[in-house]
């Protein structure tokens, strides 16, 4: 493997690993495989991208703008609609977020037209052994790095994050220490969102996007969460870093048209090989 | 003393079935009170009725003067009513010392640390273990954490449930021991109890209850002296 293809790879990586962290949160706690995730990337990235269009707001600036109107929606949809059925089947959530994607995948369609949009920034190019990386991929990775980071502190460090984990390990138990569980579930979701809207506006800077690619970062989530292991951050990293590896590997290897593919057949065979995934345990950390 | 809780005419269940059917009870302000009963009579029920866990269907329960009938947990804890739930409950994955910090969950005042520092006083094992993951304690030191993370809710009645289920004698000895200490720095004890000789060695006053409502209370001295009860629950 050359150089080039691994950092390609680790850029990628980084990216996918934000995306995910926030999906495999909301499934960890609330036990709702959430299938808004994909739009609340793609809503992130117009969101950046008309923000630069209109007001000419660098993507990085206007980021923690996005992540907080998207932790906005995702609290009001959780606290209005979802809560309604948290304790069902996950088929019974399973449904309603799917209904939920339905509606504002359309409404972006309509709303944005389904046209592929691309946020330009072109902030010069860097060598790195030999290989060359755009530093706006780079900074938009580190970014995204670091807003996982920030998330496993949040988590481990701070009274809230007790809160989410102690919801997650025992409600009623949660609940005698004052926990007001609804309120839990609303701010875990509207954190999902909210990484979600935030890593959508790093891929902005990275990718092309329309309304048409919900689907594709959703199944991206879903599958850094089966790699890496659902219920933890540190497992949504690894797991992130892998599948933007194999898909830089499998693109060198066998063609960008198979990369996305590679991916999948990863996830099959961890599905039945290991199932709990390479950092897969039980607990949130 | 003043009556700390006055239950009256409680009724309450899961869905359908109902478990409560009209109990009464009241607890002195300073004191420790137990409650026995087989199982499946409605012990655990009422505790977790009382900390607002299962809805109350009718009766009233009245508290420091309050009426804190079918409140939600967040408000009966916040008038003084913890809650030590049976089997402990800590949280995995969260050190001693964080399933501590969480029984303060709802509290802002500055005296957080030093009651963190009581607890770990009472409790010398926890400061030791205050980093390890705390299911991985053994039973008796589970017990004490979750006593400690009850008092850090900073309690006026600590419900305990099953204080020595599944315990060795001398850790309950221990947790004993420590209950009269609580108890003795002002904090009044309701302890549900199968073992009624440990409930009956700890409390002053008992309440049996069969079939969700209280068939018989009084002082301990004098129930263990009661022959329906020692043939009943002592198996003497």
């Amino acid at each position: 493997m050359d150089v080039q293809t691994l950092l390609n790879g680790l850029v990628l990586g980084g990216l996918y690993a934000c995306i995910a962290v926030g999906f495999s949160l909301v499934w960890g706690v609330l036990n709702i495989i959430n299938m808004l995730h994909g739009s609340f990337i793609i809503l992130g990235a117009y969101l950046a991208f008309f923000a630069h269009a209109a007001f000419g707001a660098h993507p990085f600036l206007s980021l923690p703008f996005i992540a907080a109107a998207l932790f906005g929606l995702g609290y009001v949809i959780q606290r209005g609609v979802i809560n309604r059925v948290v304790s069902s089947p996950v088929l019974i959530t399973l449904v309603l977020t799917f209904g939920l994607d339905m509606i504002l995948y359309n409404a972006m369609v309509l709303g944005f037209s389904a046209t592929p949009r691309r946020l330009a920034l072109d902030m010069g190019r860097i060598d790195i052994l030999g290989a060359t990386l755009p530093l706006d991929r780079i900074a938009a990775m580190a970014l995204a790095v670091a807003l996982t980071a920030m998330l496993f502190q949040v988590l481990r460090g701070s009274r809230i994050g007790r809160a989410i984990v102690a919801v997650r390990m025992d409600r009623d138990a949660a609940a005698l220490m004052g926990v007001r569980v609804p309120q839990i579930y609303a701010i875990t979701f509207g954190i999902g969102a909210c990484m979600a809207g935030a890593a959508g506006s790093l891929m902005s800077v990275v990718f092309p996007f329309s309304p048409a690619m919900t689907g594709l970062f959703l199944g991206k989530a879903f599958i850094v969460c089966v790699i890496g292991g659902l219920g933890s951050v540190p497992g949504a990293l690894v797991g992130g870093l892998a599948l933007g590896l194999i898909e830089s590997m499998a693109g060198a290897l066998i063609g960008p048209q198979e990369a996305v593919l590679a991916g999948f057949v990863v996830m099959l065979a961890l599905l039945i090989f290991k199932p709990t995934g390479l950092l897969g345990k039980a607990g949130y950390e | 003393m003043s009556t700390l809780l006055a239950v009256e005419a409680l009724e309450s269940g899961y869905g359908d079935v109902q478990v409560l059917w009209g109990l009464d009870l009241t607890v002195e302000a300073g004191s420790i009170t137990c409650i026995v009963g087989s199982n499946g009579a409605g012990k655990t029920t009422f505790l977790r009725t009382l900390s607002g866990l299962v809805k109350t269907k009718s009766g009233s329960v009245r508290f420091a003067g309050a009426d804190v009938t079918g409140v939600e947990p967040d408000a009966a804890l916040a008038a003084g009513i913890v809650h030590v739930p049976e089997g402990r409950r800590l949280f995995k994955g969260l050190t001693v010392q964080d399933n501590l910090l969480l029984g303060a969950y709802t509290r802002h005042d500055d005296g957080i640390m030093s009651d963190l520092e009581f607890v770990y006083a009472t409790f010398p094992i926890l400061k030791e273990r205050r980093k390890q993951d705390a299911t991985t304690l053994s039973g008796g030191e589970q017990q004490m954490c979750a006593i400690g993370r009850g008092i850090m809710s900073r309690p006026k009645l600590l419900l305990i449930d099953e204080l020595s289920l599944g315990l060795a004698p001398k850790a309950v000895d221990r947790l004993s021991a420590a209950l009269v200490d609580i108890n003795a720095g002002g904090i009044t004890i309701l302890l549900v109890e199968q073992d009624v000789m440990t409930a009956f060695d700890l409390a002053a006053t008992a309440f049996v209850v069969d079939m969700g409502r209280v068939v018989k209370f009084g002082a301990t001295a004098d129930l263990a002296d009661d022959p329906a009860i020692r043939e009943a629950y002592m198996g003497l």
